[in-house]
Order: structure tokens, then sequence, then C-alpha cells
């Protein structure tokens, strides 16, 4: 859940001052960056993977990635969307390779971390036979509230198509429930 | 009457709308009930996915992988190979079995990992060998709540840094909690191993203190040795010295200035060793020039001792008595003379060697020459090819000492 609702993803804050500072070197300032956003990134590592631990492991891998290319890093905009789609990137790749991602293996409650009850596993199952980028923008907006703005700016597309997408995702796990 | 179209019912439900389409959405579910099942079923799919991806990350497993991550970006700015690191260990809920597994973002190790295997913590210890890279294994925190029937996920609060120092007497060594690797202040690390120092490379590797005060020794050692052989035993030594000019007033002057200004070698005097007074410039030396000293000739006859002593009498006369516009200078004793045939014709090129200090000059296109050497009894030795060699010991004082030689033919 989002630490805070109301400020938004999109803002820069003092990310571009540290991202350049670590660019030039200054570990603490690479550390700070890649401190501020975890638990939000892990969330978003939890939804693409549906793997607590598995979640972990692609934060660890997305903060390594991060900081062996913060050079990548779009000037003056915020870390959180580029570090959200860096997950997003692995994540995909790890799916392609078949050696992660939340297909690879049937859930359970101990990878979940919580016991998954029959109400909820049919739209569990629905959400987890998403492709990743419909699964990440779905718990964008489900779970970490983020508004449609952000969103189109995360995943660099037009804000109608954003809406247009996550209602297209919300009917069919609908459907898929109701089947 | 209209059904709320997806988009409508989609964003209603993300509180998207405000204002008229908001309350017309609101009025349109509270009299349609087809458009309501969907909003209820839109609604549970989004509790639902709340309810189970919602959940609160585990603190101390995302703190140690942010120090991991740390650990392995200073290790590749330090130049050193990737870290190996253990899995934490993971509390699982309903009593599900903990699991050891080692990370992909490495090479695996060739020896069996020591965490394979589900041993307590405590007894799979590193090999001490790896212990600076490879952060302790902490426990499981025993106070972990089990979770609540709500779904709230209790993460387990990381051990304190004196409860884990007890427990491992590796993390006496960890940096305090609180300073990051550039000193900022940040959360705590109970992951943190430290990181061995670099090993320096090529020239850097020689600046060692060790290293540096046995350079400054050596340059020491050769400086006095060479100075040592240099007093000692003679050893050739380089000299090069720069002069300017000096004014042209007097016919003595003009007549080195002209000297000087043709390409052909002029007569380069020698200078005394080590002294400041060598390198102040005599007026037939004008040019920068590099003198090779060479060592003495010891006089091979007899006879010219003899023979050049009248002459040398005669022509010992100080300059300045004879040419009173060349300054003296007390302290640089000159030997200064002139090579003829016994013509008369000046001779070019002879050599003209002083025994002590050895010295070696040439004569000018005018057959003149110049040694400076210090007062007191000097061989002055002249040859010059296809002519006798001439040997004169001389009485030189504090003053210039003007004398002539003559060089007949060899035959």
């Amino acid at each position: 859940m989002n630490a805070n609702p109301n400020r938004s993803w999109t803002e820069p804050g003092r990310d571009p001052e540290l991202a350049l500072a670590a660019q030039r070197g200054d570990l603490g300032a690479l550390f700070t960056l890649l401190r501020k956003y975890r638990r939000e990134l892990w969330h978003v590592c939890f939804a693409l993977t549906l793997d607590r631990q598995r979640a972990e492991r692609l934060v660890h891998d997305t903060l390594l990635r991060a900081a062996k290319n913060l050079r990548s890093l779009p000037t003056g905009s915020s870390m959180l969307p580029w570090l959200v789609r860096l997950a997003a990137h692995l994540a995909t790749a790890a799916a392609r390779s078949g050696t992660a991602g939340a297909g690879a293996e049937p859930l359970s409650n101990e990878a979940l971390g919580t016991p998954i009850t029959e109400v909820e596993r049919p739209v569990l199952e629905a959400f987890a036979s998403l492709p990743e980028g419909e699964r990440l923008l779905l718990a964008l907006d489900t779970i970490e509230r983020i508004p449609y703005g952000d969103l189109a700016v995360i995943a660099k597309r037009e804000v109608a198509v954003i809406m247009n997408q996550v209602a297209l995702i919300r009917a069919r796990l609908a459907r898929e429930e109701a089947a | 009457m209209n059904h709320l179209t997806s988009i409508q019912l989609c964003a209603f439900l993300d509180d998207a709308l405000v204002g008229a389409p908001d309350d017309q959405s609101a009025r349109h579910l509270a009299t349609c009930a087809a458009c309501r099942v969907r909003y209820e079923a839109w609604c549970h799919v989004d509790d639902s996915l709340r309810e189970l991806l919602g959940q609160v990350p585990d603190e101390h497993a995302l703190e140690q992988r942010t120090s991991w991550v740390e650990i392995a970006v200073t290790a590749e700015r330090k130049g050193l190979p990737a870290p190996e690191f253990a899995e934490l260990r993971i509390p699982r809920t309903h009593g599900a079995a903990s699991q050891h597994s080692r990370l992909h973002f490495f090479p695996a190790p060739a020896a069996p990992a020591p965490f394979a295997q589900a041993p307590p913590p405590a007894v799979a210890q590193p090999s001490p060998s790896r212990a600076l890279l490879r952060p302790p294994v902490l426990p499981a925190p025993s106070t972990t709540p089990a979770p609540a029937p709500g779904r709230t996920y209790a993460a387990p609060q990381p051990a304190t840094r004196e409860q884990a120092a007890a427990r491992h007497p590796q993390l006496a060594a960890v940096p305090p909690p609180g300073t990051s690797a550039s000193g900022q202040a940040g959360p705590p690390a109970p992951g943190y191993a430290r990181l061995p120092r670099a090993p320096r490379k090529g020239f850097a590797a020689l600046l060692s203190p060790r290293m540096a005060w046995l350079a400054i020794l050596l340059v020491a050692a050769v400086a006095v040795g060479l100075r040592f052989g240099v007093q000692k035993f003679g050893i050739p030594e380089l000299k090069i010295h720069f002069r300017t000019p000096g004014k042209q007033g007097t016919e003595s002057q003009k007549a080195v200035a002209d000297a000087a200004t043709e390409p052909e070698p002029a007569a380069k005097p020698a200078r005394p060793r080590g002294g400041a007074s060598h390198a102040s410039a005599t007026p037939e030396d004008p040019d920068a020039s590099i003198l090779f000293d060479l060592p003495a000739l010891e006089p091979e006859d007899e006879e010219p001792a003899r023979s050049a002593s009248e002459p040398a009498k005669k022509h010992t006369a100080p300059a300045a008595a004879r040419d009173p516009g060349i300054p003296q200078r007390s302290d640089t004793p000159t030997i200064c003379g002139e090579v003829r045939t016994a013509q008369g014709v000046p001779i070019e090129g002879a050599r003209v060697y002083l025994s002590s200090p050895a010295r070696m000059v040439h004569t000018d296109r005018k057959g003149r020459f110049c040694i400076t050497c210090p007062p007191g009894q000097r061989t002055v030795r002249i040859e010059s090819a296809g002519r006798a060699p001439v040997t004169r010991v001389l009485q030189l004082g504090r003053e210039r000492l003007e004398t002539r030689f003559t060089l007949d033919a060899a035959n």
C-alpha cells in the first residue's frame, strides 16, 4: 500500500539532485536514492512476481541494475517511474526465460505469505495470467492508487489509453472471476 | 437508459470523476441494477487484489537486500570482485519451513554452499576466508508475530546491533549503524559486511610509506655516491653552463666576440669543477657549451720544460699590465696564450692540455686559447697534427697569464 497516497510518483523532488551527485561518484547520494523507493518498488515487484521472496530478489536486481545504469535516468525526472519500468523489464525478461515470473509456479500460500481463500483464488489466478505490463498497470492503479496522469507518465502512454486499458483489465478479471 | 461505459465505471471506481460526472454516475448506479452488478464485481476484484497484494514488505529482508546492493556497488567502484551473499532466512507464515537458497546474481562458487542445507544459522558459519565478504546470517527474530486474521502481515523487526553482535562475533567488525559507506546517515544495516581494502594497482602500489622511504634513501645514496665518486675518483662529469657575452669595450673583447659569432669552433676554455666561480663567463667563451673533462697528461719530454721556461718567463707579465681593458678577476686565474707556427701563422684547432686540473681546449682560428685554473704550478701541453708537441710548466698566480707557444713541424 502506498505509504503516502497524496504524494505523486512523478514529482522529482530531490531525485535529480541526488542522481546527479550519484553520477558524479557520490555513493551516499546513490544509496539514498536506492533506499528511498524500496518499499514502493517491493509492492510493484510483488505484484509482478506474486511471491515475496522473488519480489525481494527482483528488488535486489532492480536496485543493482539501477545503480549500474543510473546515467540512463531521464534528466530532471523522478526516479520511481524509472525504477518501476526497470523492474517490469526485468520481470518480463525473467518470465520469458522461464526462470521466474508470476506464472512460473502455481500460487501458494507460502509464496504469497498469506492464505488464499477459494473466493480469492480465481481473481488471483486471473491476475497472474495477465501480462507483466497489464499486471503492473492494475497494481499501480488498484493497490498504489496512482492517478491516471501519473500512470500515463510511468507507462509513457496517453491518459485515455491508460483509462481504457485499466477498464479492460478490470472487466476481464471480473469476467474470469464470474466464470 | 444508457449504461455506464467501462471507462466511466473505472473512473468512478478510482475516484477520478469530479463534479457533475461523478454525481451522474452515482445516481445511475443507484438506479441501474446491471451497472451495479458490474460495479460490485469490479469492487470485489479490487478488494481481493488489495487484500492479497497490499502486504507489508519485510523490512528486515529489504534492508538486507539494500545493504547487499550497496556492498556490491561499493565493491564494483573499488574494483573488487562481486561479493557473494547468503540468502536471508525469511520467516514464513503458517508454519512453513524456512528456506535457504542462494541468489542468482553472482556466480556460484565451486565449493558447495554452506547454506544449502538447513542447519541452524548459528552453526552455519562461513569459512574464515569469506568471513569479510559474506554477511552473517541472522536468525529469524523469535518475536515474529503470527499473521493476524485480517491478513495484515507483520514484518519482523530487525534485531538490534547489540543483540546481533552478542550472538555473532562477526558483527563486531560491521560499521556502526546509521552510517552508509559515504558517511551519510541512514537506517541501520544489520547485514553489513566489512569490505576488504582494495588492493593497490600499478604506480599506486609503489606509493606506500615504506616504499616512499626506500625510494628517498636510494636517491640520497645515489647522490652522495656520485658526489663522492666525482670528487675522489675523477669520474667524468657532464657540465652544462650558459653565459652571456660581456661588454665589448676593448679590442680583445671585440676579437672574442668576433670569434664567437663565427661558425667555426672557437677555443672553449675549461672551467674548474664544482665552484660558482667557474660558472662565470670568460670573455673567450660567449657560447653555451658542453665541456668534458679529460684526464691530465703528464709531460712526456723534458726538453720543452726547459725551453718553455724562458718564453714563459718572458711572457708571464700580467695581462692587465699589457691589456688594461680586460677585466681581471683575482679569484679566477686564467692561462691564455697563442699557438703559432715558426712562421707566425696562428694554428687553429690545436689541443691544449692542462695537467692539473685536467683540462683540454682547442685554439680558435686566431690560435688563441684560455684555461681557467687555480693558481700554482701548471703544466700545459700543446698538440697539433703534423707538429711536434710542446710541454711547458707555468707558474700561475692569481692573475691572468699570457703566454705564446710555437710549434715546429714534426720532422
